[in-house]
């Protein structure tokens, strides 16, 4: 082994014939999901009810994408889009490794002999077949040739091993199952296939380097390893995947716990079970029984795992629901209300200054509603359209939490002044709420409309429309300023804006009642949806007028009280 | 000062069982004599024990759960207006969905909405399955800090002859 070239043949055979089998399995796998994805899908989701018939489709969909790694990806995948949930997936996972037999079991056979044959045939199809289909079916029998080629190229590489002391100590060390376990799920973790790694072993096997007790050993180590596939395709995912691909590792590591100390009885049961060769000794009959030895290994204890563990389903998934909890909740903090502290009810005139912040608060939330509701008017999507409904939520429930707020400090002992200030700010935030509400439900509904009759509003109507909108929002700007800082001259502004938005209103109007008598397509329909949209916003406005009265009558209430305090003493 | 609770809201949880019918109208009683917000709350979660939870027959089997959820809780509460028409807490009551594993959701949710009290079905399981997994309820009555209330449809137990 001191030649250079030799140590080259050996290394390049092994790493150029696992390169192949990993890019056969891959252009299979690939070609596999593009022709059956949308059906893998339908079935595991159908199908998943019971655990019998999802162990069952787990076992099904494995054998034929050949990979228990490619299956759980699949379902931490369809987990993730919330089509599956994680209790559904334990068994299919159960199942998958049934599935991986059947791989084991091929790869046993004198495959090697069919590879050129298949990635002729495979390739053939692929040049001539221009049904796409055809040719992914081509695809999927290229990359099963190159598997097995990749498996004669390793087989070819490792013949030197047979003479190469350092090694064979080394394959000496493997009769310790721990250890023969960990590598194989070391090297299973490396090239993320374990199929590949039963392949390399059924290779040795085959060469008559590896006994069939450590062979085993390495298999169950393998079933281990191939999980950090499923791993790396969770990390970033919902919770329920994440528990997915730890059923997947929980279940391939009480596998692997349960058989360890079993390996001699296991492999007395293959050898019992399996092919002998009586006519062979030696080497070369280790060489000829042990391949499907460890290809029945394989089998054995995969499906006595499938059956001991399906008892198990629910007791797994709630293990790992046990290990695994939730993330702290994320919930939309919107809908509480930050400043209505109940603690201070005992002193009304900070908890009217607490009401007065919260409504400041919920303004903020109306007049994002407000801006982005021209826009979703015009050319919004029912997706959107729907998104801007739930807002009014939020402004719903710190109407409802304020109005609470409010009549409570009412109950209490409070001045006349504060009672007026009360009223104000009861009628400011029902300002508010109905503003909300004329969004979520005219606004919304003639949005819906408009996606049901597909009218466009043309770029013109658009810009006026956006000038009137632009105006609203002007308006309720500064009502809001108004109402937080208790500026009397801004509240005045928005109330002399009555004529501006009117004018702008009648302007509208006529322009809407030419383009009526336009030839214009769909121009009734289109002409429903412009008028109801002016409507509401000029309804919005009438709001924030009423808005400001109650701060100038706020103001003016205050002002009077002030003149009377100050006339007092002078009528003592 | 006597109505300082007001503010805080009744949760109630729910999963569209018989229990859950109970402890929605319980719930909507109570929040009418204490003019309390009333927040309903439906933990999406597909149960270990019954998979396919969300899976019936007439949906469309390649929707997401919380879709399917979403819908559930809207028949849920359909069958209650109907069942209940004069119960107006029903109707202003804020519906909200949550992922993940119930009890726990349950009282993190409650805590978040500073609710007063949780009201939740009894939702019994009983004898082994019992022993061996209890019930979400329970469960709850165990974690939370807020006070719980269980719910039983007493109908179910046939104690009420009216």
């Amino acid at each position: 082994m001191s030649n250079p070239f030799a140590s080259l043949e050996l290394w390049g055979g092994l790493f150029g014939g696992l390169a192949l089998f990993l890019f056969g399995m891959d252009i299979m796998t690939k070609a596999l999901k593009l022709v059956a994805g949308d059906h893998m899908k339908d079935l595991l989701a159908r199908f998943t009810r019971n655990r019998f018939v999802g162990a069952g489709m787990g076992a099904i969909i494995t054998s034929i994408i050949q990979s228990s790694s490619v299956t759980t990806v699949l379902l931490v995948g369809f987990i993730s889009a919330g089509i599956m949930s994680m209790a559904q997936s334990v068994p299919v996972i159960i199942g998958a490794n049934i599935g991986t037999t059947i791989t084991a079991q091929i790869l046993a056979f004198k495959v090697t002999k069919l590879a050129l044959l298949l990635i002729a045939g495979g390739f053939f199809l692929t040049l001539t077949s221009k049904k796409s289909s055809r040719r992914q079916y081509g695809f999927m029998i290229l990359g099963l040739g190159l598997v097995f080629y990749g498996m004669s190229v390793m087989s070819d590489g490792m013949k030197p091993l047979r003479s190469y002391d350092t090694f064979i100590n080394f394959m000496t060390t493997l009769e310790s199952p721990a250890l023969a376990i960990c590598i194989g799920a070391a090297f299973t973790a490396i090239i993320q296939s374990s199929s590949a790694t039963t392949g390399i072993l059924i290779v040795m096997a085959g060469q008559g380097l590896l006994g069939l007790e450590s062979a085993i050993a390495l298999t169950l180590g393998s079933n281990i390893g191939t999980c950090i596939t499923a791993g790396l395709a969770a990390i970033g995912k919902p919770r329920e995947a994440v528990r997915t691909a730890a059923v997947h590792t929980l279940f391939n590591v009480l596998g692997a716990v349960l058989w360890i100390g079993l390996i001699p009885q296991l492999a007395e049961l293959t050898r019992w079970l399996s092919p002998v060769h009586n006519e062979l000794s030696g080497v070369a009959r280790l060489a000829a029984e042990s391949p499907r030895q460890i290809a029945n290994a394989h089998t054995f204890f995969n499906f006595a795992n499938a059956f001991i563990f399906i008892g198990f389903t629910t007791q797994i998934a709630r293990l790992v629901e046990w290990i695994i909890p939730d993330k702290p909740i994320r919930l939309n903090e919107d809908f509480i209300p930050k400043f209505l502290d109940e603690s201070l009810l005992s002193t009304p005139s900070i908890a009217l200054e607490n009401a007065s912040r919260e409504i400041s608060r919920m303004g903020t939330y109306t007049r994002s509603m407000v801006d982005e509701s021209m826009p979703l008017a015009l050319t919004g999507t029912l997706m959107e359209v729907q998104k801007i409904a739930e807002k009014d939520k939020v402004i719903d429930s710190l109407h409802h939490h304020i109005i609470d707020y409010l009549s409570m400090i009412s109950s209490s002992d409070i001045s006349s002044d504060q009672s007026k200030k009360l009223v104000n700010l009861i009628q400011i935030a029902n300002g508010l709420e109905r503003i909300g509400d004329r969004i979520a439900t005219d606004l919304v509904v003639s949005s819906l409309k408009r996606i049901n009759e597909r009218v466009t509003i043309s770029p013109q109507t658009t810009r006026v429309l956006m000038k009137f909108h632009f105006e609203v929002i002007k308006a309720l700007d500064s009502a809001l300023t108004a109402v937080t800082n208790g500026d009397k001259n801004l509240a005045e502004n928005v109330r002399a804006m009555k004529g501006d938005v009117a004018r702008m209103n009648k302007e509208i109007t006529r322009y809407e009642i030419e383009r009526l008598t336009a030839d214009a397509p769909n121009r009734i329909a289109t002409y429903a949806r412009e008028v109801e949209i002016v409507d509401i916003f000029d309804n919005i406005f009438r709001i924030v007028r009423q808005i400001t009265r109650f701060q100038t009558n706020q103001e003016k209430n205050a002002m009077e009280d002030s003149a009377s305090k100050t006339a007092e003493p002078q009528e003592q | 000062m006597t109505n300082t609770k007001s503010i805080q809201p009744i949760l109630v949880a729910i999963d569209f069982s018989e229990d859950s019918e109970a402890a929605l109208l319980w719930a909507s009683n109570y929040t009418k004599l204490t003019k309390s917000p009333l927040i309903i709350l439906h933990v999406v979660h597909d149960p270990a024990d019954a998979p396919g939870f969300y899976r019936r027959e007439e949906d469309d089997w390649s929707e997401p759960m919380a879709v399917v959820a979403n819908r559930m809780a809207k028949d849920f509460m359909k069958k209650m207006y109907d069942k209940n028409p004069t119960l107006a807490p029903l109707l202003e009551a804020r519906l909200e969905f949550v992922q993940g594993l119930p009890p726990g959701r349950i009282v993190e949710f409650a805590e978040k909405v500073q609710a007063q009290i949780i009201v939740i079905g009894s939702c019994g399981r009983s004898g082994l399955t019992h022993i061996l997994l209890g019930s979400v309820a329970e469960r709850v009555a165990q974690i939370s800090k807020i006070p719980v209330v269980i719910v039983k449809d007493t109908a179910k137990q046939g104690d009420i002859n009216e």
